[in-house]
């Protein structure tokens, strides 16, 4: 087992990390940027490491800064996190070179899943079911007209070194195409480095239904069941929850195989999620893997039992993981709402600043995974997630409950600063979601998301 | 005078006056020349002060020369070479004082503004964090009349 993990992340997720990391008895190096100095993450951690200025590509992506701050402290692993250099096969690969353990997937892995045409042909192979798409990168616009038409409109351009949901574009009918295919490209180069794009048939009104995976290095692959991301704005989840409404046991099941066979097709280490859509008539699609811990881990943990954190690190140490698949048992349902620093009345604008009330909710099975408290600043410079509320009920209907009274709890305040808790709890609301009948059309979706808001 | 002189003595009063600004205390005589060019200052021989310090504000605090990346700090260009700069050293914009190492890429230090090293932080081979401290200098704003 590692004596010391340098983490290689910031906000909410370093400092989740750090946490189990102490629990296990590990020393925890904080790698973090002038811009996060005395954030709770840093203060939490037995050493500090300064690596480098705001920039995520001088700090938190430089994976020489990342690398030289392991060696000096002698760590022997490092945690991505999610985000900057998580899915990143070269640094995976530079960690290993260097003695680091990486805690997830070995890099010849992370290179094929994170090439999303490599993961869409591997998983084709392992026998998933696919949505008519791309099986190789798009090679121009004339190609670009052949493929929308073999595949039928609506179709949704994606970047093939992309995820997240950025930087995608959906065209309802071919006057459309070449405009977004070209806008695809630009988006993609500029967001990931490669102006490669596939395409794949359009699900306007779907469900998105995930799986969360657990794979060791003895083979042994299992599932701890599915997770609802359905509720979205511009493709960026806003609320998550365990188990999917509404959706037949025998089609989550169904998936739960898929996503498993999937990961040992691919030789899939550590934790990882299986990314479907679900259309009206309950079939589901593969989309993507995402090939690291995610942020709505937590609703998954709230109803198995299971901390993710610590078995990615104990994957990572070459333990075998110490329950097998009839050992896991979900119970209850669990929901996350992202809160973040952003003012719906101006189309989410992001609102950085410093926070000066904090206030959030806690009591009967109310997690709370934050990294501001008062005084604190959101910065401009990182994405606005500032607070994940999660709670855990005996059914859908009494965790509903519990979220409408955590979410009543949250007071976050400063100069300037707005947050998303107030629209979090009209979606609650409405309707469709308590009747659990909506899809990702419940927030209206105005366009592509560049990730510039 | 003719044209050609006016240009002249416009140009030496021109270079007069630059020397005058550079200048940290007024010379107590200045002369300057058209024919055959000539400009020149004098200061009391009593006063030892330069112009330089003179510009100089005592209370000026030191400034910091910070490490631009996260790494091991060397002091000279390699082992056993003299390093690049030493206490009482003259530094100008650009001047490499030192190094830092990042997973074998070797990354120059170098002086962001003009002054004199008054204080070297960190002993050579010492792994030092993005932004730390590595040398104070007092800044110097007026010209040196010795070039170092």
């Amino acid at each position: 087992m590692f004596s010391k993990v340098l983490i290689a992340n910031r906000g909410e997720i370093a400092l989740r990390v750090a946490r189990t990391c102490r629990e296990m008895g590990l020393s925890t190096v904080a790698a973090y940027s002038t811009e996060d100095t005395g954030t709770p993450a840093v203060a939490f951690a037995d050493e500090t490491v300064r690596i480098g200025p705001a920039a995520a590509n001088r700090s938190y992506r430089n994976a020489a800064a990342l690398l030289e701050a392991a060696l000096r402290t002698g760590a022997s692993a490092i945690h991505p996190g999610y985000g900057f250099l998580s899915e990143d096969a070269d640094f995976a690969e530079a960690c290993e070179e260097n003695g680091i353990t990486f805690i997830g997937p070995p890099a010849p892995v992370l290179a094929t899943l994170s090439d999303k045409i490599a993961a869409r042909t591997a998983m084709a192979e392992a026998g998933l079911p696919l949505l008519p798409g791309s099986i190789e990168p798009v090679a121009d616009a004339h190609a670009a007209h052949a493929l929308a038409d073999s595949i039928g409109y609506p179709v949704i351009i994606k970047a093939t070194a992309g995820g997240g949901g950025k930087g995608m574009r959906i065209v309802t009918d071919r006057a459309g195409l070449v405009p977004a295919y070209r806008a695809a490209r630009s988006s993609a180069l500029a967001l990931f480095g490669s102006g490669q794009v596939y395409i794949e048939r359009y699900l306007a009104e779907a469900r998105h239904v995930e799986v969360q995976v657990l794979c060791d290095a003895h083979r042994t692959a299992l599932h701890l069941g599915e997770r609802d991301c359905t509720v979205q704005r511009r493709h960026q989840k806003l609320i998550e929850e365990t188990p999917a409404p509404r959706l037949p046991r025998a089609t989550a099941e169904a998936m739960c195989t898929a996503a498993v066979r999937g990961a040992l097709a691919v030789g899939y280490r550590g934790a990882g999620t299986f990314e479907f859509l679900v259309d009206r008539d309950d079939r589901f699609y593969f989309m993507e893997v995402n090939p690291r811990i995610q942020v709505e881990h937590p609703v998954t943990e709230m109803v198995t039992g299971i901390d993710l954190v610590r078995e990615q690190i104990n994957i990572a140490a070459g333990r075998a993981l110490p329950f097998a698949q009839a050992d896991v048992a979900p119970h209850g349902v669990a929901i996350e709402c992202r809160v973040n620093a952003e003012d719906p009345a101006r189309d989410f604008a992001p609102t950085p600043g410093v926070v000066e009330t904090v206030q959030l909710p806690a009591g009967p099975f109310t997690r709370v995974d934050t990294y501001v408290g008062p005084g604190s600043r959101v910065s401009a410079a990182y994405d606005s997630l500032v607070a994940k509320v999660v709670v855990w009920g005996p059914d859908r209907p009494q965790a509903l409950a519990r979220m409408r009274r955590a979410l009543g709890e949250v007071r976050l305040a400063g100069p300037g600063m707005r947050t998303t808790a107030g629209f979090l709890a009209d979606v609650l609301a409405a309707p469709a979601f308590v009747a659990a009948e909506h899809t990702t059309a419940l927030i209206g979706t105005d366009g592509p998301d560049d990730g510039i808001d | 005078m003719s044209e050609e002189e006016r240009g002249l003595f416009d140009a030496v009063v021109r270079g007069a006056g630059e020397l005058l600004a550079a200048a940290g205390t007024p010379p107590t005589r200045l002369l300057a020349r058209a024919g055959e060019v000539s400009v020149e200052l004098e200061w009391p021989a009593a006063s030892r002060e330069l112009p330089g310090e003179a510009r100089t504000t005592p209370a000026s605090a030191s400034a910091e020369l910070c490490a631009p990346i996260v790494g091991v700090f060397y002091h000279a260009p390699s082992p056993g070479e003299p390093p690049f700069v030493a206490v009482g050293d003259l530094v100008r914009p650009g001047q490499q004082v030192g190094i830092v190492e990042a997973m074998k890429t070797m990354i120059p230090v170098e002086a962001d503004q003009r002054g004199r090293i008054d204080g070297v932080l960190v002993a050579d081979g010492t792994p030092v964090e993005y932004g730390e401290p590595l040398f104070t200098l007092e800044p110097a704003t007026a010209l040196e009349p010795l070039a170092s």
